[in-house]
């Protein structure tokens, strides 16, 4: 068994609880216009776009397919940015004892990891295998990193075998979250309230866009509903940042600062402590 | 006698550029170098010449040991008949003799490089004034600090254990916001709560302050009586460093035929007049300078020269493994073990030599990582890894954690984060946790948002770095050698760790 895996951090401090290795495995079932991480949506197809334009040659052609060379990449970004497919030509298949073998390495310096992506349920076998793997031979805890769509009877395995979840509500209504994401959020409703009486919800992740999901009535939903998934549930308020952006929204400015202090006062009157105010340096 | 440059002297003594007590420094050094060297051999004289070998310019004929730690809990236990104190009584007292104390601290800089292990000195003291005086009185004393002893390389040090005065040090850093004096947390996780540990690394990653000290690493070397002075120097409690001399990994490398050359004889020719060049010096300051037959320190007992020692270094360690091997240390197998290698072989080289002076690291050579000076250009300090250069954080850590053991007086790494870090204390902390199992010695961890930058393990302001481009005369001359440090040393290229710049999904 092994995990398509587009990239993995070996040090996270934004991915959960403490010090985590973050694994973001390749593919995504949702189209966001606001995607962060584009290049983790699809699979290459082999076109050879970035071959052509690699100019350190780290990347070729064997066998028609694209074959990458890690030794001499520069991380010059070039072939993620050319790729009109929203894939990547530097993914790498892990086995089971590969990945556990990396991570082992980190156990003095690290609480645990995270699987995040593109859409990490994707791959929910391995994920599950992996977990059971890891919690046999390190105290290390799995956290996952997803936006909630996925089969409620996979979503309550893969609950049961990780340590903590953080889930994104991209928008409270159905119409805004299908513009948004080409798909409707009925499914991480459900998710939502799977993991809420687990006890697993490590948080909720709502990334704020201006003019989209942001409008005080959506708002207020949002935060209400929060309220009630549980008494301890939290909400992390991101502010739209164009880095990493190449969908519809990849010329939006950052998101506003003063909104983005109202709307956190307008959230800390219904959620209290429960939500999180993140560090962004607006400046960039 | 050296020729007499009588415009030399001139040029100082009517300088419109240097305050009273830099012309007063500037001219016992013209001074000190119209006398001859100390008695060295050629060959010490050719290894300087061609550049593997560096006096750090500590002058002809040192007359102080470069660094030194006054035992300060035993002056505030006995109080000192040469300055006429009696032993404290109060926190008033306490905090007044260290005053007076300082001002009478030599060091190579001028200045004490270090104030003392502050919270063993005055948290006996704590409970002889209220809350709100004890925190006007350390805010008193780390203002007196700062401006009366305006070095950088002024330390004071702090832990393992939690105390009111400990907390009080990076409660007021925090708030005065200076480069002075630098600060050391000694680390320990049996000792130091984590609450503690976690207050000192929000303090880091606001103002560098304090430096992460391996508590365990150091005590099993040095004993637990050890202070961490100047940049990041391990050295023993009532003694210190006679001398600090250098060999350029670098030039010795470019000298080399090939490995075996440098491993079997260039490397071991340079370490021989390494020793013959830090024995002539600390022969000249012990026997010849009577220093310690002079000095009150030594006659009450506040050092002893038993616990002292030298600090033969090295540096540009990574330009010597790229050159050797042609690989980058901290990217490939082949450049880490050689880079393992050559560090394990000037240990053992230098240990072997005769030694002079040295019972405060065991009758041999204390060995040191030096962390550059100004002057240097395209060398990297001391055994880290070139700016810009870095691994990733784990793989810095694991090469770092080999190489730091064998610095038995000194070593440090410097790690910059995203300020992400600020919102994720208990990862940080598990980080230097990590850190520290893993053999790291000295570590900095700070954000790339922060007013301060660490130089080679002092501190500048970046604000005073631009005040000294633009020509205006600054109070602490360590500005200067931090603002000129910046120019070769390519300090900003440092890389930041946690390379993560995604803020959502």
């Amino acid at each position: 068994m092994d995990v398509l895996v587009n990239r993995i951090i070996q040090l996270s401090l934004v991915d959960g609880p403490g010090s985590r290795t973050a694994i973001f495995l390749q593919g995504c079932n949702m189209k966001c216009l606001y995607c962060h991480n584009p290049e983790t949506q699809n699979n290459c197809n082999n076109c050879g776009t970035c071959v052509a334009n690699c100019q350190t040659g780290a990347l070729c052609f064997k066998d028609e397919k694209v074959v990458f060379e890690k030794l001499k990449c520069v991380d010059c970004q070039r072939c993620i940015n050319d790729c009109i497919y929203n894939a990547s030509p530097k993914l790498r298949r892990y086995s089971l004892h590969e990945l556990l073998a990396l991570i082992e390495r980190n156990q003095d310096f690290i609480e645990g990891i995270t699987f995040s992506g593109g859409e990490c349920t994707l791959q929910h076998e391995f994920i599950i295998a992996f977990s059971k793997l890891l919690h046999q031979n390190t105290a290390l805890t799995v956290f996952l990193d997803t936006n909630g769509l996925v089969d409620t009877d996979i979503m309550e395995k893969l609950i049961a075998h990780s340590d903590g979840l953080m889930i994104d509500l991209k928008a409270f209504s159905n119409d805004i979250h299908l513009e948004l994401t080409r798909t409707e959020n009925n499914t991480v409703k459900q998710n939502l309230k799977l993991a809420a009486k687990s006890g697993k919800l490590y948080e909720v992740r709502l990334t704020l866009l201006e003019g989209s999901n942001d409008d005080p009535v959506e708002l207020d939903s949002y935060f209400h509903y929060i309220a009630d998934l549980s008494e301890s549930t939290k909400l992390k308020l991101i502010p739209f940042s164009p880095f990493g952006v190449k969908g519809s929204y990849c010329n939006s400015g950052a998101y506003p600062k003063d909104k983005y202090e109202l709307i956190m006062s307008m959230g800390q009157r219904i959620l209290k402590d429960r939500i999180i105010k993140v560090c962004y340096n607006w400046r960039k | 006698m050296n020729s007499f440059d009588e415009t030399r002297i001139v040029e100082i003594i009517n300088s419109d550029k240097l305050q009273y007590h830099e012309k007063r420094a500037n001219l016992a050094r013209e001074a000190e170098d119209l006398l001859s060297y100390v008695s060295v051999s050629d060959k010490v004289i050719e290894a300087m010449k061609s550049g593997i070998l560096h006096d750090m310019n500590e002058g002809h004929r040192p007359y102080r040991p470069r660094y030194i730690l006054p035992d300060y809990k035993k002056f505030i236990q006995q109080g000192s008949p040469y300055l006429n104190l009696d032993p404290p009584k109060n926190f008033y007292e306490a905090i007044n003799a260290l005053m007076i104390l300082y001002r009478y601290v030599p060091s190579i800089t001028g200045y004490p490089v270090y104030v003392g292990q502050i919270d063993d000195c005055l948290e006996p003291f704590a409970d002889t004034v209220t809350p709100l005086e004890l925190e006007n009185l350390m805010r008193m004393l780390l203002i007196y600090i700062d401006r009366t002893l305006p070095s950088a390389f002024v330390h004071m040090n702090i832990g393992p254990k939690d105390t009111r005065v400990g907390r009080l040090v990076l409660k007021l850093e925090r708030e005065l916001k200076k480069a002075i004096p630098n600060v050391s947390l000694k680390y320990d996780p049996k000792i130091t709560p984590d609450d503690f540990a976690k207050y000192a690394i929000e303090s880091a990653l606001d103002i560098i302050k304090p430096y992460f000290v391996n508590h365990g690493l150091i005590s099993s070397q040095l004993g637990e009586n050890y202070g961490v002075v100047s940049c990041y120097n391990t050295l023993r409690i009532g003694g210190g460093a006679h001398t600090l001399c250098r060999i350029n990994l670098k030039e010795i490398a470019k000298s080399s035929k090939d490995y075996k050359d440098f491993k079997e004889h260039k490397l071991k020719e340079a370490v021989t007049v390494l020793a013959e060049l830090t024995n002539a010096k600390t022969k000249y300051l012990v026997e010849e300078s009577n220093f310690f037959k002079t000095s009150f320190l030594a006659t009450e007992g506040l050092i002893d020269l038993k616990k002292f020692t030298t600090m033969p270094a090295v540096y540009g360690l990574y330009e010597c493994v790229e050159i050797l091997s042609g690989e980058k240390m901290g990217h490939t197998e082949a450049a880490n073990g050689m880079a393992e290698e050559i560090t394990k072989l000037f240990y053992d080289y230098i240990k072997s030599q005769p030694a002079l002076y040295c019972e405060g690291t065991g009758g041999k050579h204390g060995v040191h990582a030096q962390s550059n000076i100004e002057t240097d250009i395209d060398i990297t300090p001391g055994v880290r890894i070139k700016y810009g250069e870095e691994p990733g954080i784990f793989d810095h850590i694991r090469l770092s954690g080999k190489l730091h053991k064998y610095f038995d007086t000194g070593c440090s790494d410097i790690y910059v984060f995203e300020d992400t870090a600020k919102e994720n204390i208990d990862g940080m902390l598990k980080i230097i946790k990590g850190a520290m199992k893993n053999g790291i010695r000295i570590l900095s961890v700070n954000c790339e948002s922060t007013e301060f930058i660490r130089i080679t393990g002092y501190l500048v302001k970046k604000k005073d770095i631009e005040r000294y481009f633009k020509g205006e005369s600054l109070r602490e001359d360590s500005v200067v050698l931090g603002a000129e440090s910046l120019m070769p040393g390519h300090l900003l290229d440092r890389k930041v760790k946690s390379l993560d710049g995604r803020i959502g999904k």
